[in-house]
């Protein structure tokens, strides 16, 4: 198969969907679109914001505006604003849209090629009885259409496809050729914060097409390395993306909120992306769950973008405008938890908890790292988020 | 015309209501159309470049040495700069705005708090 994805680019393996010229244009231009938007036009948001809308404020009511709402409900009316959203809005509809054209094409191939992708190294197991959460079935979620479970045929591996590919276009490349740069961050931080720790064997929750579960495969190469998803399509493509790239993992169709595994069966449990894709009562059954499945000394790791602490409240509406307008129903609240509080009622203890925003680790080993993610940089440099706790040595604690 | 089996598709746009971004609904719909024509431009420009490329080096221009045209990283870069010049033109009248409001006297916001929180 000719590809038009050129080197340096997202990474190939047999099931990722090539775009031909024209198709690679309108994914490109989907990328060009999104970077002028927050580049070019975003800026003057807070140029609206700071001269115009926040003085007539502070001249109404005597003070400033006190929190994301207060600055939402000025900004509700503002033009400047409501036409930068609806591009914005646009621009996400258009770059599914700009991968699902690639990927109907390539449909039937697609299927093929991950019907013998299997070359024995892990393996898939999945569950048609298993009840898709509401959590994920409710919205689609950041607008990608069907979600991380909808099979348009059989044997479906769409879904994954559409991920695969929308996350690389979506992130400008910037999540790394594997779209693993959570992962990979989180990796690091944990070595160097546990030089010693050798898991024997770890589980991803809400694996998705498997972008963090091959970054711990390779930060951990001695590690049985498990991932589990609630979405057939994206977990049929995870397995052979895997198989495809060498890497040994086991995808089992599962709900993170009650697992199959045994207790203590696994030494490190992680996550990226996936608390803020939850709800809070899922994620409170979700903490309870990995508890259990940890071992003694066994470390649960969630990696995210930051929560909103001690942002301005210009910066928190504008980190907050996925939630209502990019289909992420839980964004908002996942974002204001009581971490510690949370991981207590898990049953974790208090100094067992551990919080972190690590440096991107993509953008401190790239010559010329991309910069700029999402709304802007998050203290001074850009950093994910990552949360979780160890579980004592001794079995009872 | 006959087209008996049309090409299968997959789940068309998102579920969840969208969020109305102006008073006439109609209006967001228009934006979304011209962004949407404005990426069918950008696409043909992309396909008239490679073709013009493939000119340059002498090879046959045929449909299929265009679809299969791999764009190496520095003209990715040149069509990414393009991009950049192109945008700044559909969106001329955002970049005015926005240069506008850059030019508005500063009555600088941390300065009307200073004012307020002394008044």
């Amino acid at each position: 198969m000719t590809s038009t994805v050129a080197p340096g680019e997202q990474e190939l393996h047999d099931v990722l969907p090539r775009p031909n010229g024209d198709e690679l244009a309108r994914q490109e231009f989907v990328k060009s679109l999104k970077y002028h938007l927050s580049t070019r036009i975003a800026p003057g948001i807070r140029d609206t914001y700071e001269k115009r809308l926040a003085p007539a404020f502070a001249a109404r009511t005597g003070r400033a505006p006190a929190n994301r709402r207060e600055v939402r409900d000025l900004m509700a009316r503002e033009p400047y604003y409501r036409t930068w959203s609806a591009l914005e809005r646009t621009s996400q509809e258009m770059l599914w849209r700009s991968v699902q054209v690639s990927i109907e094409r390539q449909w039937p191939d697609l299927m093929a090629a991950a019907a013998k992708a299997s070359r024995g190294l892990g393996s898939l197991t999945l569950d048609p009885t298993l009840e898709i959460p509401a959590y994920v079935a409710a919205v689609d979620i950041h607008l990608m259409p069907g979600g991380y479970h909808t099979e348009a045929r059989p044997d479906d591996v769409a879904a994954g496809a559409l991920y695969d590919r929308g996350v690389y276009v979506y992130a400008n490349g910037r999540m790394g050729p594997r779209n693993s740069d959570l992962a990979e961050t989180a990796a690091a931080w944990l070595k160097e914060a546990h030089p010693d720790f050798a898991p024997r064997r770890i589980l991803d929750l809400g694996c998705t097409v498997g972008h963090g579960t091959l970054a711990w495969v390779d930060a951990f190469p001695h590690a049985e390395v498990y991932g589990i998803d609630v979405g057939a399509p994206v977990l049929r493509y995870a397995h052979a993306r895997a198989e495809s790239l060498g890497r040994r993992v086991h995808y089992s169709q599962q709900n993170a909120e009650c697992t199959n595994f045994p207790d203590g069966h696994f030494d490190l449990v992680v996550s990226q992306q996936f608390v803020h894709e939850t709800s809070r009562r899922a994620l409170t059954r979700i903490l309870r769950e990995a508890r259990r499945l940890l071992a003694p000394g066994g470390v649960m790791l969630h990696a995210e973008t930051p929560p909103y602490t001690n942002l301005p409240p210009f910066d928190e509406f504008m980190f907050d405008w996925d939630a209502r307008n990019n289909n992420e129903p839980f964004w908002t609240a996942s974002k204001e938890i009581d971490v510690v509080a949370e991981l207590q009622r898990a049953g974790f203890t208090r100094d067992s908890i551990v919080e972190a925003w690590p440096v991107s680790h993509y953008s401190t080993t790239q010559s010329k790292p991309k910069r700029v993610f999402k709304g802007g940089e998050v203290g001074g440099g850009w950093r994910w988020y990552v949360f979780g706790a160890r579980r004592s040595e001794q079995r009872d604690e | 015309m006959s087209d008996p089996t049309p090409a299968p598709r997959l789940p068309q746009g998102a579920t969840g209501d969208a969020p109305a971004y102006f008073d006439d609904r109609d209006v967001g719909k228009l934006l979304s159309m011209l962004v949407a024509l404005t990426g069918e431009v950008a696409v043909i420009r992309d396909r008239l470049d490679t073709v013009e490329r493939l000119l340059d080096t002498g090879l046959p221009v045929t449909r299929d040495a265009i679809a299969h045209y791999v764009p190496d990283e520095h003209v990715r870069a040149e069509r990414d700069a393009w991009r950049q010049d192109y945008l700044s033109m559909v969106f001329r009248v955002l970049h005015e705005e926005r240069a506008r409001l850059a030019r508005e006297p500063a009555k600088a916001y941390p300065q009307v708090v200073g004012d307020v929180e002394q008044a």
